[in-house]
């Protein structure tokens, strides 16, 4: 939490401080950015009005959360509905038989666990490579001194201004010329580069102080090994912020896989939704289900690793 | 450093290969090639390895197709769809700002022991409140029998209908304490990760459960809708027309005057030089926002009495009506349709209900109305209240025909209740026999009403028509004087003699062609407004068919991509930037005697200009960009939602595979990137600046 630029306390005036004494933030007592104060009072009248104040955010932020859960309750309601009851769910506020066995038919009418795997594999491998290679160009880019390198990386930082669409069209025909459509590598091979990553793992590698691996190459360390035992190691939460975007990017890629596989047992879950819900899209209750079960792994990714991923999408952004 | 220049070189080359490769041959080789196809006429059918065609340089012409030559009417028709969804930028944006301005003000405690205690009762108090719904909304035990007679519910009891209804609020009740649990027990991330879900998940799962939401019928969205219109249509209904029209037009009146003092004091201040041009640009822009939202109020509010009264949605056309429509759609749009299609549209509203159909239908209505007499009877000859128990079978008898003879039932029916109470195998029941009793009344009165309906009836048992229908049961209403509800006979004459005024508009857009939307409309409009007095309730505002409708299939989108992106990296970015804000500008407002308005308007604003002008960019680029797969998921590109993105993929890989004709609407939308990037940086930049 400390992480997350929780905005500490900064005694403002004296009577707001005491008006939010309950409020001194406990892991985040380091006096930096107090937070603006919008609620609409003057500092001058706080106690019982700035107590008013919080409360009535307080409500709004509970109201708030509640429409955005309420769609992913009503997801679930309708994933154990039968078919016939959907229409009725929302006269009635709750299906009047479980059916549990919607999931179970997921995976009976399409191959869901093929999807599945797909996805996870498809995901894994290029956020693997892409971290690999990423880190090591960025490595390039912030740690070694070249002829031409900030001619090359002003080229990655221009590419990053040319919209997708643009390399959709060339990169579908180079995957054909090189034999890699509807195939795995054609799914996994483009998404292994990224001038995005790189440029973020440079930045992250900036703030290395460059007196750690100076120190090293003194004790007699090669590149290599400075870039393995020393730059890696610390630029650990940079990498894990790539790594989360790559997998996410990837689990959720949809155009890509789209235009690129035709078998069935290529489908990662994206396309396969797409496929099951234009076959069976009548069938609400299991298209929910279906949906729900392929919303679990980034949600699992999410509270695991909220933190970096929060941070990553403010530095990444803020110093772009 | 170690090693030589060169030395460095190489090694810098080593780390970067593998990266460099593929930035080559997937990045930065693929924007050569594709303006490269941009200018060819490569097509995957005609040129590939298969053929020997190569594809031939045709210079800007795919450009001039795209923009003034043959497929200019779709591009630009999908270039102002792609426009019109971008308007969900703005929202989006100030939406994230508003959530990051929530999220900041400390409303949730941040002192460990009282966030524990706090959540403590939070969670005590949702238990309790869980189990109160759960107890106060109990159903009642004594429905267990009576059938529901609301819409789609006729197979359950209402005891059933109850139960579910119990559940589904305790559920609501329960979510609602978890989220006030967890926000007062995890704080600030527990709201921000609420908010956050829908980005984090934003893709093709996330698009099917709004096409689910979006449902006209039995979707979240319109079940929220309809009680709204309903109470707006209601409290319209209740007031002078002309309080509305006033409304409207103070409304207006007061968008203008608000606006034009807004300028004059903008250029006031730019006259004295305490603005530069680009922070007044941006005021007459915020100006003419609200100008035109506080109008559209306005006409919104003016229409609201001709709206609701007026039949824009299931309100009914009369047989006389429908004629009437029938024949001037045949005046004015005649020769411009297909006329086999026509007659059997026109047969379609003309034809009304089987014999039979009319029948039971009137005699249904009696069956509420039955069940409570029978009840009454049974009550009162068996000194019973008559739900649960068994008679002794002289009393079954009794009363049996007590019933028949107190009520006249019909010979048939009379006969079959006999045999129920005389069966030795069958304990009479007093449930049963209510249920029996009803059913044989409901029957007689339909044999009443079969005999007056009987000479009216065509020949040869065909159907009647919708104006015979309607002329039957006002034989039946007239021969039945004051045995009928009046409004429950309206209802089923209003349901079995009248074309739904929707279903007649889209029949006959249907075979007039999209192109006569509007006379067919102008038609129904005029035809059934002339007898509007006649007409009353079950008319006006109707929630949208929302992805079904091109007129609102793509606000359907816009409100979806608020949802999705509102609580995503930009509330991310907003907070960051909000935490970087010194605190010490805050002490000085607070010195000056600034509200919070004005703290907001001087400090928290202009502090967030940077970040604002860096959202902004991103979510044009995007927004150029996007639309694709909503579109294709949600409404496979029908209703009027294919965006440029998806005229893309159509050239391109949806089967004719345009290559060069893709690549060229590929790089109108670089350029128009382009350009709007360098817009907003040689406007914004000076405006962060100031």
């Amino acid at each position: 939490m400390s992480e997350l630029k929780q905005p500490g306390m900064k005694p403002m005036a004296e009577t707001e401080a005491r008006a939010r004494a309950g409020a001194v933030a406990s892991g985040s007592d380091k006096p930096t950015g107090a937070g603006a104060h919008v609620s609409g009072r003057h500092p001058m009248e706080a106690g019982k009005g700035a107590q008013l104040g919080r409360t009535i955010a307080f409500v709004g932020l509970v109201v708030l959360g509640v429409m955005f859960l309420v769609p992913f309750a009503f997801q679930v309601l309708v994933s154990l509905s039968t078919v016939a009851d959907v229409d009725l769910l929302t006269q009635l506020g709750f299906p009047p038989t479980l059916k549990p066995d919607n999931y179970e038919g997921v995976f009976e009418q399409v191959p869901f666990a093929k999807y599945y795997f797909n996805s996870l594999f498809v995901a894994g491998w290029a956020t693997l490579l892409q971290v690999i290679t990423c880190s090591m160009a960025a490595y390039a880019f912030s740690r070694v001194r070249w002829v031409g390198r900030d001619k090359v990386f002003l080229l990655y930082l221009g590419t990053l201004m040319v919209p997708g669409v643009v390399l959709m069209v060339p990169n579908f025909v180079i995957i054909l010329e090189l034999g890699m459509f509807d195939d795995y590598t054609g799914l996994i091979i483009p998404a292994a580069f990224s001038a995005y990553g790189t440029f973020l793992l440079r930045q992250f590698m900036l703030t290395i102080p460059s007196s750690l691996d100076e120190a090293a190459a003194i004790d007699g360390a090669g590149h290599w090994r400075i870039f393995t035992q020393i730059i890696l190691p610390l630029a650990r939460p940079g990498i894990i912020v790539l790594a989360i975007f790559a997998f996410l990017f990837n689990y959720n890629s949809f155009f890509w896989p789209l235009i690129l596989t035709k078998s069935e047992n290529l489908r990662v879950l994206p396309v396969g939704l797409l496929q099951f819900d234009s076959t069976y899209g009548s069938d609400t209750p299991k298209i929910m289900a279906a949906s729900l079960m392929s919303m679990i792994v980034p949600v699992i990714l999410f509270l695991l690793l909220q933190k970096y991923l929060v941070r990553g999408i403010q530095l990444g952004a803020v110093k772009g | 450093m170690i090693g030589s220049g060169r030395k460095r070189l190489l090694i810098a080359l080593l780390f970067l290969l593998p990266n460099l490769a593929g930035f080559l041959l997937f990045t930065a080789g693929p924007v050569v090639f594709s303006l490269y196809l941009s200018f060819t006429d490569t097509s995957l059918t005609e040129h590939n390895r298969y053929s020997d065609a190569s594809p031939r340089w045709v210079g800007l012409d795919n450009y001039a197709r795209l923009l003034w030559g043959d497929e200019s009417v779709f591009f630009w028709d999908y270039f102002w769809n792609t426009v019109f969804l971008m308007i969900g930028i703005p929202l989006s944006i100030f939406g994230s700002l508003a959530l990051a301005l929530l999220l900041n003000s400390k409303a949730t405690p941040a002192k460990p022991k009282s966030r524990w205690l706090l959540s403590g009762v939070a969670a005590a108090f949702t238990l309790i409140a869980c189990f109160g719904t759960w107890v106060l909304a109990a159903p009642d035990e004594a429905a267990r029998a009576v059938m529901s007679t609301e819409t789609g519910l006729t197979d359950l009891t209402v005891y059933e209908v109850q139960t579910l209804r119990r559940n589904g609020l305790t559920l609501f009740v329960g979510l609602v304490g978890v989220v006030v649990t967890a926000g007062l027990g995890i704080g600030q991330m527990f709201f921000r990760a609420a908010f956050y879900l829908p980005t984090l998940l934003a893709g093709v799962a996330m698009f099917l459960l709004w096409k689910t939401l979006y449902r006209p019928r039995g979707g979240l969205i319109n079940a929220v809708l309809d009680p709204i219109l309903g109470a707006v249509e209601t409290m319209v209904e209740a007031t002078p027309a002309w309080l509305w029209y006033g409304l409207g037009i103070a409304t207006a009146a007061l968008g203008v005057f608000l606006s034009v003092r807004l300028t004059v004091t903008g250029v006031g201040r730019l006259r004295h030089g305490d603005v530069g041009p680009a922070a007044f640009g941006t005021r007459v822009m915020l100006t003419l926002t609200l100008l035109a939202s506080m109008v559209g109020l306005g006409v919104v509010l003016a229409q609201l009495p001709a709206k609701a009264l007026l039949p824009s949605g299931y309100l009914p056309l009369t047989p006389e009506q429908s004629d009437r429509a029938l024949a001037s759609f045949e005046g004015e749009l005649g020769g411009e349709y297909d006329e086999l299609e026509f007659t059997a549209v026109r047969s379609n509203f003309e034809r009304g209900p089987a014999f039979e159909d009319l029948v039971a239908r009137l005699a249904s209505i009696k069956s509420e109305e039955a069940t409570a007499r029978v009840q009454r009877h049974v009550a009162e000859t068996t000194r019973r209240a008559a739900e649960e128990g068994v008679l002794s079978r002289e009393e079954a008898v009794a009363s049996v025909e007590a019933f028949i003879a107190e009520f006249d039932v019909a010979s048939a029916p009379a006969s079959q209740l006999r045999e129920l109470v005389a069966d030795p195998d069958r304990t009479p029941q007093l449930r049963v026999l209510v249920d029996a009793m009803s059913v044989a009344l409901v029957r007689t009165f339909g044999e009443r009403i079969a005999d007056v309906l009987d000479p009216l009836a065509p020949a040869d048992g065909a159907a009647f028509t919708k104006a015979g229908a309607g002329r039957a049961i006002d034989a039946v209403a007239e021969a039945f004087a004051g045995e009928f509800e009046p409004a429950a006979i309206e209802a089923v004459r209003r349901e079995l003699t009248t074309v739904a005024y929707r279903d007649a508009y889209s029949q006959l857009v249907s075979i007039a062609g999209e192109d006569n939307e509007a006379a067919v409309a102008a038609i129904l409009t005029e035809t059934a407004s002339r007898d509007r007095a006649g007409l009353t309730a079950g008319a006006g505002l109707e929630p949208p068919e929302w992805l079904i409708s091109s007129r609102w299939a793509k606000t359907a989108l816009i409100i979806m991509g608020v949802w999705l992106g509102i609580g995503g990296g930009n509330m991310l970015l907003y907070l960051a930037g909000l935490s970087n804000i010194a605190p010490e500008l805050y002490e000085a407002a607070a010195i000056d005697g600034a509200t919070g308005w004005q703290r907001f308007i001087h400090v928290t604003w202009p502090q967030l200009a940077p970040t604002t002008f860096f959202i902004v960019i991103m979510s044009t680029i995007g927004g150029l960009q996007g639309g694709f797969e909503q579109a294709l998921v949600m409404t496979q590109g029908k209703a009027d939602t294919i965006v440029l993105t998806y005229y893309l993929y159509n050239l391109a890989f949806n089967g004719n595979f345009q290559l060069g004709l893709a690549s060229a609407v590929a790089w109108i939308m670089f350029a128009i990137i382009f350009a709007m990037t360098a817009f907003n940086f040689r406007f914004g930049s000076r405006m962060t600046n100031e």
